[in-house]
Order: structure tokens, then C-alpha cells, then sequence
């Protein structure tokens, strides 16, 4: 996926109608959503001595230190990364369609019903 | 001629006999039984004259009809005089006791009304929180005009307080804390002992005037003789004359337990402190009389108020709403996260195997069909929410007015041209006219700025709204499978707190939102949160998607507190609501407003509930010209009521004259489900809080005063107890 502007997320999400500060609080959600997801691909492929290693830079607050470490475990660290935000994204894109077609399903199956009557 | 027995005329007379249970003295020497002693002499004055009859007659002389005779004494009590432990007390002494039980016998029940004042303050809370929402859609002139239209409001709320209250003053009520208001005492008491009997009359009182206890706590022989010992332990110890026991026990006889121990209790207070008449009269719980301030102005005793964490049962019936049932949905959707995540976690172990995995795809396929349920119940939530747009509505009832207006105009300037030229056609031509026009310049004010009419407010903000709920729910996914397995190697959480606390770090973070300056710090709003966001969780149009969720949840949960019982009914009640002209009402008929009951009604809910999704007719106009424009479709029979004291508004004129309080929800739903086709519209009327405006009588029309609202109500009161 080409890297998606603000905007173009934005859109995509359907969430134009929102204030800027709304917006910005709900792609921070997003971020949260993404960096879970994240965090499960990165955990379910550490072994412990791989734990016990993070846990000693992190006991020395060794930030750059981590970031290497975790990403030496991954062939293509920022494309696995950017793979799972894209994932994440179309899934909640997916989703929320299902649900509004589900709306407009029901609504257009009370109004026939009212129609007739 | 018998003798007539010695009577005791004075303290101290000895060798007079103490009266067994069912004994009285009188002057016939009668043993009657049962018989109590009138409060006041002068109340049973017919039984003394009778007495004294009896003397007369049996003395055959007047010298002595100017004693009284002796009174009955009370059943199974001995008197005692004041210095001899054996002599019986002369029940004529000087200063006889006027503490005699009442002759009234069982107390009437009262007919206890709801204090609808609390009703009325709490419908101008929701007056004030629903103009808070409008400030955010209206503006300029629209604006200026609901703020004003609330001040009128809010002032003649105020004059309705205070002629309520100073109605109440007169009548026996029940405040909001359930405590009963005495019109006579105007004392209040505790609902279960408004109705007591009055030979249950104040305790103390009655042993104040046994000479038991002083008017200021103690009598002098207490006082000189008590020594208080430890005020913890509560040892009393007693030099006193035998008299005074002895009188004591009389009066603690027939005492219950717990006046025996408040009598002690008070005692032994008294003996420890120096307590004022005043300070004895506010802590007594027997009395029953106003407090007198120095003042000299009554005041009431105080009450418990409300406990606002109390809980109480949400209803059953309620898993019937659309919010109920996203809530049930949304925590099973939950249950089979954690099964989900506990099953992937199973499954990554080196010796999962093959049960491991057909776990896991189980529990996979259970999630997808609980997300499944969440996509169905959301949409249910969602068109119930749309029905309930009270702006939509309003355009859709005018609209369908118009319509319906139209036609009927038609078909009567149709017969007008035909050469129909009766003065009753040509009025009811006019009339509709006048109709027309005045619903035509109500819907100009719904439409936009650009001509157009947006029924579908804020469609927008539920979109989003969901979409922040499927990103939370995506989230709760991967948290709750990271949380299992956080919770099997514990390794794993400083690790994962670590990133939580550096979410700068680009390993928390995908890319691309990295790039719009987004960190990963999740603010999902709490359901509840919105509850309060929003005040009482008003539905003001779409916007309430969040509120709705909240108001499942707390439904959900099967018991809820008091003040979230008053959220989810002002939420109910709002959502309910019909918010279009009250005009639109009343010349349709057939869109009869929406009344929803409170919370505490629930039969009301889901009556209002019922008829929110019914479908509505509108009645077509029959050709003859002399027929009542507001025929209802249905064929109720036509009515012919006259209007009954229109000086009465409809509550007073229930209250005084049908002792009904229409207040009362099981009374509203009487008059609102009437079987006589009588149509009421009114202002709020849920949980009685609000005003009826005008009735619509079948065969007569609609009318909008008292005189006609009253007869309408005695019709449907009268016919319905028939």
C-alpha cells in the first residue's frame, strides 16, 4: 500500500465530518489498535532468552539499544510494521462497511414494512 | 335503692379495691369491659350526661349532681395514689390526666398522594439540560427564542411550585423520601406509622402527664436520686420511692420493648445532660408535633434524603430495547475474546498439537460469529436511533399534515365549486387554510440554510462513532491475547510496559501514522463517560450512539443505582419524546403524542416503545361537509361532554373532586390507554411531571380548556371503574 496521506486516512475511515481534534483523537486510537497488533507479532516470535536480553537494556534505559534488538529478529522490520498498519486499517475499513450496509439493510427493510402498511 | 359505692374524693383514702381486667368503676356499679376513657371529658359529653342520669336517677336527689362520677378506668391498669403504693388514685383528683387514649378508634387510612413537586423540579432540570442541547444546533433568532421560551417556563414552573405547595399544605402527601405529610400536624412520619391508630399517641407525652417525667426531662425525684454510673454501660441506679416504681410499671404495662428501652435510654440520657423542652422535642421520635422555635414558627422534623448509590432491580421488560440487547451482545462479543485469546496463546506451545489448533479455530469461529451478532444488534441500535430523531420526526408530521390537509381541501373546495355554498363548508375551507399555512411556517423554520431539509442529523457522527468502536474492539482483540500471554511469562511485561511508556519508539507505531504525528496513546471514551459528557444522556439526534451504548450497559447489568436509574430514564424519556409542535399533534389525532412512562413504569416504556414503531394512519376527510375534521379513524363512539368547573385546572380538579392524583403513572396510563377514543396531549406528561394541554373528544373536537380537560378525565375515571 502507497503510504497514505492524512487526508486520504482520513477519508478512508470516513471520518471527514469530524472536528481536526476529533480526528486526531481517533487516529490516535488507531495507533493503539495498530501498535497491540504490533506488539503480538513481536512477542509471539521472541524466545525468552530473547526477553531476558530486551530486559537488560531496558534496566539500562537503553531505548536505540531495543529498537535494534527487535528489529534484528524480523527480516524486514518497517515492512512487517507498515504491513500491519495496513492491515489493521482495511480490516476496520471492511468492517465498518459490513456494519453500515447492515444499517441500511434494516432501514430500508423498516421503511418497505411501513410502506405497505 | 343501691348503694351507690364510696367514691375516692381524695388522695391518700384507703381500702379501695384495685380493679381487675375488665372492671370499671361507675356509678351503677356495671362491670362493662373494653371500655376506654374519652380524651376529653367534654367529648363524650352525652356519656357523662348519661352517667349522670343514672346518678340522678339513682340517688333520687340533685344534691349531688354536681360531682362527677367516677370515670371508667383504663383496662387492666391499677391506679395508685401518689403516696400510698395500695391506694387507688382518685381519678377526679384536681389535676386529672387527660392522657387517655382517644375514643376514635382505628385511625381512617389516609389517602396518601405523591408530592408531585419533586416531578416538577426535576422537569425543569430537564427543560434547562434540553436547552443546553439545543445551544449547540440552534442559533441566532431560533436560539433567542427557545432561551426565552424556557424562561417562561421555568417561571410558570415556579408558580405551579408554589401553588402545589401551598395546596399540599392541606393534604396528607408522600415526599420524594417516602415520608408521609400529615395535614393535620404537618408533621411528617415514616410511611408505616401514618396510618397507626391514634391510642398510639407520643410515649413521653403520656408519661409527662403520668407525672413520670418533668417538663424538662427529669422530675425531681429522678433527679435526686439517680446516679447516671458509666454512661457507656448505661447502669441507672434507683433511690426512689416505691410509688414512682410502682406507677412506672403501670405505664410500662402495656409498654412495647423498644418504649421500654427508649424510656430508659431517655433516662439515662437526661441524667448525664441538661436537655432543653426543645432539644427533648426535635430528638423524640414519638412526638409528632411541629417543633416551636423561638421563633415561634413551625418547623419540620427532618428526613433521610435519598441515597444515590442505593441500588435498585432494572426490570425485565427492559431486555426488550434495542440498547439492552447491544449490551448483551457487546459482552458476549467479549467473553469470546478471552476464550479467542487464551486458545491462540494454547496453540503457540511446542506441544499444542492438533487439539490445540482445532481449538483455536473453534474459538476463531465463535468470535467471527459473536462480531457477527455485534454487526446485527448495531444495526438494530442504530435504526432504533434513527426512529427516534426528533427532528426527523417533526419534518415527517408535518409533512404528513400537509398532505393530509391537502387532500381534505381538495375534496372540500371540490364540493365548494360544485355549488355547495353552506356556511360550514366555507368555515372549515377557511380553517384549513389557516392550518396550512401556520404548518408551513413551522416547517420553514426546520429547513436549512441552503432550502433543503437534513432529516438524517449527524448521520456522520455515528459513523465515526462506530468506527472508533470496531477500533476498539480490534484493540480489545490483540490486548486481550498480548495479556495472556504477558500472564505466562511474566518476562514478558516489563517489556510490554516499556513500550506502553515510549510509544515515540517506532516499533509501537505503524509508519504511516507515525508520520501524521500520532503516537498510540488510546483515548476510547468508557461508555459511561459519555453518560456524564452529555449530562442526563439526553438524545439530542444522532449524536447519542454513545449514550445509547451506556444505557444498555447499565440496563444490562440487571441492577443499577438511583442516579443512574434517573440517567437511563431521562435517556428513555427523551428518546421517546415528540419533540414536533404540539399543534401537529392535535390536528392529526391520529399522531397522538408519545407519552413514556418513567422508568418505575415499566408497562409505560414499552407501551410508548409499542407505539413509537406503529405504523400511523391518517384519517381521510368523509365527503359530507358537516362531519368533524378530527375524526379519528377508529370508530369509537362519539361523546358528548360538557365542561365541568374550568376555574379547577385538571390535577386540582382530580385531587379535590375525584380524589385521584393523575400523577400517579398507573392512573396516567388509565387516561392515556382509554377505551372511550378520548385523546390527550400534553407536555412531558411521563412520570406525571408535565402539563396537559389540550383533549381530543371523539364527535366534539379538540379542546384546550380546563373545563373540557376535566370532564374528560371524570368520564374516563367513571367509566373505567364501571
Amino acid at each position: 500500500m502507497a503510504k497514505l496521506t492524512r487526508d486520504e486516512l482520513v477519508k478512508k475511515l470516513e471520518i471527514e465530518s469530524l472536528d481536526f481534534a476529533s480526528q486526531q483523537a481517533m487516529l490516535e486510537n488507531l495507533a493503539a489498535a495498530v501498535s497491540s497488533r504490533l506488539m503480538n507479532k513481536i512477542t509471539e516470535k521472541l524466545s525468552d532468552e530473547d526477553i531476558d536480553q530486551l530486559n537488560e537494556l531496558i534496566d539500562k534505559d537503553d531505548q536505540d539499544g531495543v529498537e535494534w534488538y527487535i528489529k534484528s529478529k524480523f527480516e524486514h522490520y518497517d515492512e512487517m510494521a507498515e504491513a500491519t498498519e495496513e492491515e489493521v486499517i482495511n480490516e476496520l475499513v471492511e468492517n465498518s462497511r459490513r456494519a453500515n450496509e447492515a444499517i441500511e439493510r434494516l432501514q430500508n427493510s423498516s421503511n418497505s414494512a411501513q410502506a405497505q402498511n | 335503692m343501691e348503694d351507690i359505692p364510696q367514691q375516692p374524693n381524695h388522695p391518700g383514702e384507703s381500702d379501695h379495691p384495685i380493679l381487675n381486667e375488665g372492671e370499671i368503676l361507675n356509678v351503677d356499679d356495671q362491670v362493662s369491659s373494653g371500655e376506654t376513657l374519652p380524651q376529653d371529658a367534654s367529648e363524650n359529653s352525652s356519656a357523662l350526661d348519661e352517667e349522670q342520669t343514672n346518678y340522678v336517677t339513682a340517688q333520687g336527689s340533685t344534691e349531688q349532681e354536681d360531682e362527677l362520677p367516677a370515670l371508667p378506668v383504663p383496662v387492666g391498669t391499677t391506679a395508685f395514689s401518689t403516696n400510698n403504693p395500695a391506694s387507688v388514685v382518685d381519678v377526679n383528683s384536681p389535676e386529672p390526666s387527660v392522657n387517655q387514649p382517644s375514643y376514635e378508634g382505628p385511625a381512617e387510612n389516609k389517602v396518601i398522594i405523591d408530592d408531585p413537586v419533586e416531578d416538577i423540579r426535576n422537569r425543569m432540570e430537564k427543560r434547562k439540560d434540553n436547552f443546553d442541547v439545543q445551544k449547540f444546533y440552534l442559533s441566532g433568532k431560533q436560539l433567542d427564542d427557545a432561551e426565552n421560551q424556557l424562561k417562561a417556563d421555568l417561571a410558570n414552573d415556579e408558580v405551579e411550585i408554589q401553588s402545589m405547595q401551598d395546596y399540599l399544605k392541606t393534604r396528607d402527601y408522600k415526599d420524594a423520601s417516602g415520608n408521609v405529610h400529615d395535614a393535620t400536624t404537618h408533621a411528617f412520619k415514616k410511611e408505616e406509622d401514618a396510618n397507626k391508630p391514634k391510642e398510639e399517641e407520643p410515649f413521653f407525652e403520656k408519661l409527662k402527664n403520668k407525672k413520670l417525667l418533668g417538663e424538662d426531662g427529669l422530675i425531681d425525684e429522678w433527679k435526686k436520686v439517680i446516679k447516671a454510673g458509666d454512661e457507656e454501660s448505661k447502669i441507672l441506679e434507683f433511690d426512689i420511692e416505691d410509688e414512682i416504681l410502682e406507677r412506672l410499671e403501670t405505664e410500662l404495662k402495656d409498654a412495647s420493648d423498644d418504649q421500654k428501652m427508649r424510656f430508659f435510654d431517655r433516662i439515662h440520657a437526661l441524667a448525664h445532660k441538661d436537655v432543653s423542652p426543645e432539644e427533648e422535642a426535635v430528638t423524640a421520635e414519638e412526638s409528632t408535633e411541629p417543633v416551636v422555635t423561638d421563633d415561634n414558627e413551625e418547623t419540620e422534623q427532618p428526613y433521610e434524603a435519598e441515597d444515590p448509590n442505593q441500588e435498585v432491580e432494572v426490570p425485565k421488560e427492559l431486555d426488550a430495547l434495542a440498547e439492552t440487547q447491544m449490551a448483551k451482545v457487546e459482552e458476549e462479543y467479549l467473553e469470546s475474546v478471552k476464550r479467542y485469546a487464551k486458545a491462540k496463546v494454547d496453540a503457540e506451545k511446542i506441544f499444542a498439537g492438533k487439539s490445540g489448533k482445532q481449538a483455536l479455530e473453534e474459538a476463531s469461529k465463535d468470535l467471527q460469529q459473536k462480531f457477527d451478532n455485534w454487526i446485527n444488534a448495531n444495526a438494530e441500535l442504530v435504526v432504533s436511533l434513527k426512529s427516534k430523531n426528533a427532528r426527523g420526526n417533526a419534518i415527517s408530521d408535518l409533512t404528513a399534515e400537509l398532505d393530509y390537509l391537502r387532500e381534505n381541501l381538495t375534496d372540500l373546495e371540490a364540493q365548494r365549486d360544485a355549488g355547495n355554498s353552506s356556511t360550514e363548508l366555507a368555515q372549515q375551507i377557511e380553517e384549513l387554510k389557516k392550518q396550512e399555512a401556520e404548518d408551513n411556517a413551522l416547517l420553514e423554520e426546520y429547513k436549512n440554510e441552503d432550502g433543503s431539509f437534513n432529516k438524517e442529523l449527524k448521520a456522520d457522527i455515528v459513523k465515526a462513532d462506530i468506527m472508533e468502536r470496531l477500533i476498539e474492539m480490534s484493540k480489545n482483540v490483540d490486548d486481550a491475547v498480548l495479556e495472556e500471554r504477558v500472564s505466562r511469562n511474566s518476562k514478558f511485561a516489563k517489556f510490554n510496559n516499556w513500550v506502553t511508556k515510549h510509544p515515540r519508539t517506532r516499533l509501537g507505531v505503524g509508519l504511516a501514522l507515525t508520520g501524521m504525528g500520532v503516537v498510540g496513546a488510546a483515548t476510547f471514551n468508557a461508555p459511561l463517560v459519555a453518560v456524564s459528557a452529555l449530562g442526563r444522556g439526553l438524545l439530542s439526534g444522532f449524536g447519542s450512539y454513545n449514550v445509547s451504548r451506556a444505557i444498555g450497559e447499565m440496563i444490562g447489568r440487571g441492577r443499577m443505582k438511583r442516579a443512574e436509574l434517573t440517567s437511563v430514564t431521562n435517556y428513555l424519556e427523551a428518546s421517546n419524546s415528540q419533540t414536533s409542535s404540539t399543534r401537529t399533534s392535535k390536528r392529526v389525532g391520529a399522531a397522538a403524542a408519545l407519552i413514556v412512562g418513567s422508568l418505575t413504569s415499566v408497562l409505560g416504556v414499552l407501551n410508548s416503545h409499542a407505539e413509537l414503531h406503529a405504523v400511523k394512519h391518517i384519517p381521510k376527510l368523509a365527503s359530507n361537509p358537516t362531519q368533524p375534521i378530527n375524526t379519528p379513524l377508529l370508530q369509537t363512539p362519539k361523546l358528548s361532554l360538557a365542561p365541568i368547573d374550568n376555574n379547577q385546572l385538571p390535577w386540582d380538579y382530580a385531587m379535590n373532586n375525584l380524589h385521584t392524583n393523575i400523577s400517579d403513572p398507573n392512573v396516567l396510563h388509565q387516561l392515556i390507554d382509554n377505551k372511550l377514543g378520548i385523546k390527550f396531549v400534553g407536555n412531558n406528561l411521563s412520570g406525571g411531571s408535565g402539563r396537559i394541554f389540550s383533549v381530543h373528544i371523539p364527535g366534539q373536537g379538540v379542546f384546550t380548556d380546563s373545563g373540557h380537560i376535566n370532564a374528560a378525565i371524570e368520564r374516563i375515571l367513571g367509566s373505567e371503574a364501571a
